[in-house]
C-alpha cells in the first residue's frame, strides 16, 4: 500500500507540475494585461471620432479617452477579439488610440493606461461590428 | 521520472510559441499620419459604376474629424479634377459633425481618365489640411 500511495502522490506531483506549467504560459501570454488592472472611474468614457457607421474594414478608427485628469498616458493596447484588428496608441495625441481591422469581423479591444499616480486602469472597447461597407447613418441593428 | 517530465515541458514550450504576426509592423502601415495630425481622415473608393452611355461615376466614402476635438465641426471641401480638366465634378462643401462625420461622394466622369480628389479640411480654430488623391479608371 505504501508504495501504491507513492505513486499516486507522483502522480498528482505530475499533474500539479503541468498545470502550473499552462498558468504559467496563460500569464505570459496575457502579458499586454497586467493581472492587477483596475477600471475607470465613471466620469470616464470613451469617445469614437467617427460615427459607427464608419466603422469598416481597412479603415483606421480613432478613439479618445475623455474625462479624468490632465496626464493620461496609454501605456498599452490589446486586440482580444478580432484576428485582423490591431489597436494602438496615438504617437501625437496622448488620449488617443486607434482600431484598425483589415477583414470585416466583431472587434473588442482592452486599452490600459496611466492617469497620475494611478497606473494601469483598463478600458474594454466594443464589441464593434466592422462590416467591409457601411451607408452614412446605417448602424448596427 | 524527471526526464520524462522534461520531455513534455519542452514539448510544451515548442508548441506553445507565440506564432502571431508581428503587430507593430503592421501598425506602422496603418497609421499614414507623418507628423502630428490636426484631423484624422479617411477617403476611400468605393466603386466605378458604369451607366449606360458609358460615363464613370466613382463614388467615394469620407470619413474626418478633429484630432483633439472629437465633437467639433470640420469644414470640408472635395474638389475633383483630371490632367485636362481642371473641374470635371461639382466641388462638394459641408461640415462634419456628429453623424454626417461620415458622408459620401461621387463624381461622374464624361470620359474615362485619372481622377484627381483634392480634400480640404478646416477646423473651428483655423487648422487646416489638404490631401490629394489619385484614382485611376482602368
Amino acid at each position: 500500500m505504501p508504495i501504491a500511495r507513492g505513486r499516486v502522490m507522483a502522480s498528482f506531483r505530475t499533474v500539479l507540475s503541468i498545470l502550473f506549467y499552462f498558468f504559467f504560459a496563460w500569464q505570459v501570454q496575457a502579458q499586454s494585461t497586467p493581472p492587477f488592472a483596475s477600471f475607470v472611474p465613471e466620469n470616464m468614457s470613451v469617445i469614437s471620432h467617427y460615427p459607427e457607421s464608419a466603422f469598416v474594414s481597412n479603415r483606421l478608427l480613432p478613439f479618445t479617452i475623455a474625462g479624468g485628469e490632465e496626464n493620461i498616458r496609454i501605456t498599452s493596447t490589446r486586440v482580444t477579439r478580432g484576428d485582423s484588428c490591431v489597436a494602438m496608441a496615438d504617437p501625437f495625441h496622448a488620449r488617443v488610440f486607434h482600431l484598425h481591422c483589415r477583414n470585416p469581423e466583431l472587434l473588442i479591444a482592452e486599452v490600459v493606461f496611466s492617469m497620475g499616480f494611478r497606473e494601469n486602469l483598463i478600458f474594454i472597447v466594443g464589441p464593434f461590428q466592422i462590416l467591409l461597407e457601411r451607408a452614412p447613418g446605417e448602424v448596427t441593428p | 521520472m524527471k526526464l520524462r517530465l522534461l520531455t513534455l515541458l519542452s514539448f510544451c514550450f515548442v508548441v506553445f510559441q507565440n506564432c502571431a504576426p508581428f503587430e507593430s509592423a503592421e501598425l506602422f502601415q496603418v497609421y499614414s499620419y507623418s507628423e502630428r495630425p490636426d484631423f484624422f481622415y479617411d477617403l476611400k473608393l468605393l466603386r466605378i459604376e458604369e451607366d449606360e452611355l458609358l460615363r464613370q461615376r466613382f463614388l467615394f466614402d469620407v470619413a474626418a474629424t478633429l484630432a483633439e476635438a472629437p465633437a467639433a465641426p470640420v469644414h470640408y471641401r472635395l474638389s475633383f479634377s483630371t490632367l485636362m480638366i481642371p473641374a470635371v465634378c461639382q466641388t462638394q462643401e459641408g461640415i462634419a459633425t456628429g453623424a454626417a462625420k461620415h458622408f459620401r461622394v461621387s463624381c461622374l466622369m464624361p470620359l474615362p481618365d485619372d481622377l484627381y480628389v483634392q480634400l480640404e479640411l478646416e477646423g473651428p480654430q483655423g487648422q487646416r489640411q489638404a490631401e490629394e488623391y489619385r484614382f485611376s479608371s482602368f
